[in-house]
């Protein structure tokens, strides 16, 4: 019996290997968007694979593999956040101060400091409109794959979206 | 205010195009009449597209994958893909599905002897009289008798079934295209006792085992009504020959305790079969007969039950299981 669950295990791990070879880059690029450091990124893209393999066994094949690690992908940078919250001895999350909000906001003359601004403010977003946020707008998935993601029905895609962009436009009001 | 309010998330919509033909048109006709609106529009559209201008196109460094690997798959006792939490509910239909009618007989008996009946496969089970036929019935007059049902044309049970297999396929050949999944259970006398680990593999509560016929390659099957049923699974993503059909419940299936009929469409069609992974050789198969008997004498006596029988075809398959959005 051991010789057949090897076959199977040998089976399991190819599959894996193809769907980290497949993923990773995806992966990399949307936690780098989430995060806007590199060596993090590497990091925790590396954990997602390594908790996935991990839950690789429970996977039931009935959602499309990427959507699957997006949701583990999100997971895993909030618990990052999280313990990085704890560890500099802060409240919340929305006390860390993004990557990209360093400086004088007066400093983002230019379209792509604009876009720098933005995206350091979408860091400090409450992390329900975050994600929806990068799923839409960095990972370009449509409202179905959203849902299909967070586990949400689609009309609450499109409200959430809403609330969330409303929320950003309050927060850069007057700077830019 | 209160209106405003309504169209600034139909103006969300708007912009992510996902408004029905109604809203777009509603919200075009208010936005004609309403310029804090229009403003909405346009403000909204601007900081939408420096939310995508600020997203960066990154690539991740090639030693990372060799990374992830050596901490997965390389690293840790890998996983078994067929076990027990999972099952595959939904089974994408190649394009050279084999016509297969799996009866699956559950034997609770005492002495490891088989209670199904001791004629040949031929004689049991037929394509003709699938529905007449009567498994042991003289010996076990306890036993449930469940119906063979052809449901033509199946439709998946779940959008998430049906999204599985989204790759554009050629029909299928007519004489290849029928796949059948017959579960027949039966009760076990009353003096026998169950084994445990069996008692997941009782079909006797499914009211509906299935034969399936797919209306298209396009969509995902499934088949069996309760989590308690087989469940079948595509095993890769492009050009697999396998169709895998995974136990319940691992280690469900115990040694002696079980009967598969497979029932081709073509006698013809070369096939494999694998329980396990380890290919089986000593089944039973008449010439020019496609009905594939496989008794508990076919496999060597398990201590750990099985997980999963493949069959494998002649033809290549497209399947795709692993489906880009």
């Amino acid at each position: 019996m051991k010789r057949r669950r090897n076959k199977n295990d040998e089976k399991s791990k190819e599959i894996f290997e193809k769907v980290v070879k497949t993923h990773t880059q995806r992966i990399f690029k949307m936690i780098y968007n989430m995060t806007n450091n590199y060596e993090i990124t590497k990091e925790l893209t590396q954990d997602v694979f390594i908790n996935a393999w991990r839950g690789f066994k429970s996977f039931r094949g009935d959602s499309a593999v990427y959507t699957w690690l997006y949701r583990i992908a999100l997971n895993t940078v909030f618990k990052y956040r999280r313990e990085k919250a704890r560890q500099e001895n802060k409240i919340s999350i929305d006390e860390i101060t993004p990557p990209a909000a360093e400086g004088n906001p007066e400093k983002f003359f230019n379209e792509k400091s604009k876009a720098q601004l933005i995206k350091s403010m979408v860091y400090l977003l409450p992390k329900k409109y975050q994600e929806v946020l990068a799923l839409r707008y960095y990972e370009d998935c449509d409202y179905s794959t959203i849902a299909q993601i967070l586990g949400i029905p689609i009309g609450t895609v499109r409200s959430r979206l809403n609330r969330t962009i409303t929320k950003l436009e309050e927060m850069l009001k007057g700077k830019i | 205010m209160k209106n405003h309010k309504r169209f600034e998330e139909l103006i969300q919509g708007y912009l992510d195009n996902t408004l029905s033909g109604e809203e777009r048109k509603g919200l075009e006709n208010h936005l004609k009449f309403c310029e804090t609106c229009r403003e909405k529009l346009k403000s909204r559209e601007e900081l939408l597209q420096k939310l995508r201008i600020g997203r960066e196109e990154i690539q991740c460094p090639d030693y990372l994958i060799d990374n992830i690997l050596k901490n997965t798959t390389q690293k840790e006792v890998p996983v078994i893909i067929s076990s027990s939490k999972i099952r595959w509910r939904y089974l994408t239909v190649s394009a050279a599905a084999v016509l297969m009618v799996i009866t699956t007989v559950l034997l609770n008996i005492e002495d490891g002897n088989r209670i199904l009946t001791t004629k040949k496969p031929q004689e049991i089970l037929t394509k003709g009289d699938l529905k007449e036929e009567k498994i042991g019935e003289s010996t076990e007059a306890s036993l449930a008798k469940m119906e063979v049902e052809e449901i033509r044309d199946e439709k998946p049970h779940s959008e998430s079934g049906a999204k599985t297999a989204k790759a554009p396929r050629a029909p299928l050949p007519e004489k290849e295209k029928e796949l059948a999944v017959v579960g027949e259970t039966k009760k076990a006398p009353l003096k026998a006792t169950a084994p445990p680990r069996s008692i997941k593999m009782d079909f006797s509560q499914s009211k509906e085992i299935r034969s399936l016929e797919p209306a298209s390659e396009t969509e995902a099957v499934s088949f069996g009504t309760t989590e308690s049923d087989f469940s079948g699974q595509i095993i890769s993503e492009e050009n697999f020959e396998e169709t895998r059909f995974v136990f319940p419940e691992e280690g469900s299936v115990v040694g002696k305790n079980f009967e598969i009929v497979l029932i081709l469409k073509d006698p013809e069609e070369a096939i494999e079969i694998s329980l396990d992974g380890e290919q089986i050789t000593n089944y039973i198969k008449e010439k020019d007969s496609n009905v594939i008997f496989i008794g508990s004498d076919s496999i060597p006596p398990l201590e750990e039950g099985l997980h999963y029988l493949s069959v494998k075809t002649k033809e290549e398959k497209n399947i795709t299981f692993y489906k880009e959005g």
